[in-house]
């Protein structure tokens, strides 16, 4: 009976996190009853198949309608070799104008396989950013401030206990769960539906 | 003898009831890492992992918690043997098609690998003992012997 009133015990006690204010909000808002948080690297092919085969479809699906916050933290991982340039490139182009910022997630990711190779991630992001903010974008990645940023991120998911990307946390109703690897779509899906009811 | 066989029989329901407890408390508690552990060995369709991952650690600690009462023991333990046994396919099946996966049994983050599958393999030990306890039982109680 001891185990089992330790049992309840640990399993009602709700966990707690962290607020964090950084981060590029890819769909949704703070009012969303569902928050999501993934730590992910450009450069990592599970993030890829993450990002492209749920998370995009969880913002077009649910962020839309206000049920759903996603939020990218960087962390390049010190094995890709362009992962944090790419990096730069989005944090960048966020404060250059957020409009970017969807497309270029969807364009870094779908071309990963090219640029992990060759490392031309410039030709990735011209398709996103018009000529005419690409050398103003170019120069804003050399800000330290954006260096910091990342390094921030990094720290932030370090504290929270991120290993591998890419690593989720799902926040809803006060609790949250953490999830390392990829999660198919229609699992999140079901998840989410759980959390919304 | 039978104490002996008394104390082995409590300390197999400790074990076997403590591991499915303890498997199932890990999982309910991290539903969604589970998923992802189930989608690993890439045999259960999509539509049903969610369900599973959200309802399969409850039978887990229901069992364990059957097994602790000591209700019906051989069927429950033979229940839970049988569990077992499943699990170690699955395991087995999974590492022979070279497929990178959690075991997911006790936590997260631990691959399929040959130590996983024998430490598996042990726990069928407590079980096997329990459904087979009575016969044992049987074999090392004295029988009566005919009067004179």
């Amino acid at each position: 009976m001891a185990l089992i009133a330790v049992c309840v015990l640990l399993w009602c006690t709700p966990q707690t996190f962290s607020e964090t204010k950084s981060g590029a909000v890819l769909g949704g808002s703070a009012d969303c009853p569902v928050r999501i948080e993934v730590w992910s690297d450009f450069e990592c092919p599970a993030c890829r198949e993450l990002y492209l085969g749920t998370m995009r479809r969880i913002v077009q699906e649910y962020s839309s309608k206000g049920k759903v916050c996603v939020v990218y933290y960087e962390f390049p991982l010190s094995m890709h070799k362009y992962s944090k340039e790419a990096a730069r490139y989005t944090e960048a182009a966020a404060r250059l104008n957020p409009d970017y910022l969807l497309p270029l997630y969807d364009a870094l990711f779908i071309d990963q396989a090219r640029w992990s190779q060759d490392g031309s991630l410039e030709a990735t992001v011209s398709k996103v950013v018009p000529k005419k903010d690409l050398q103003q974008l170019k120069k804003l990645m050399h800000d330290p401030s954006i260096d910091s940023a990342i390094a921030r991120e990094v720290q932030i998911g370090n504290n929270m206990g991120v290993k591998s990307t890419p690593t989720s946390f799902i926040y809803s109703g006060g609790k949250h769960q953490k999830a390392e690897g990829t999660i198919s779509y229609i699992v999140m899906k079901q998840y989410i539906d759980r959390e919304l009811k | 003898m039978s104490n002996a066989l008394l104390a082995l029989h409590w300390i197999c329901r400790s074990v076997l009831a403590g591991v499915f407890i303890y498997s199932g408390y890990v999982k309910a508690r991290a539903t969604l890492q589970f998923a992802v552990a189930i989608t690993g060995y890439r045999l259960i369709p999509d539509a049903l992992v969610f369900p599973i991952a959200e309802y399969f650690p409850w039978v887990e600690i229901a069992l364990g918690l059957l097994i602790l009462s000591g209700w019906q023991i051989r069927y429950v333990a033979g229940a839970a043997g049988a569990l077992l046994l499943f699990f170690i396919a699955l395991l087995s099946t999974t590492y022979a098609r070279g497929i990178e996966a959690e075991c997911g049994c006790f936590g997260f983050g631990e691959p399929i690998s040959p130590l996983t599958l024998v430490r598996d393999g042990l726990f069928l030990l407590p079980a096997l003992f329990l459904v087979f306890e009575k016969r044992l039982r049987a074999g090392v109680t004295p029988q009566p012997t005919a009067a004179a």
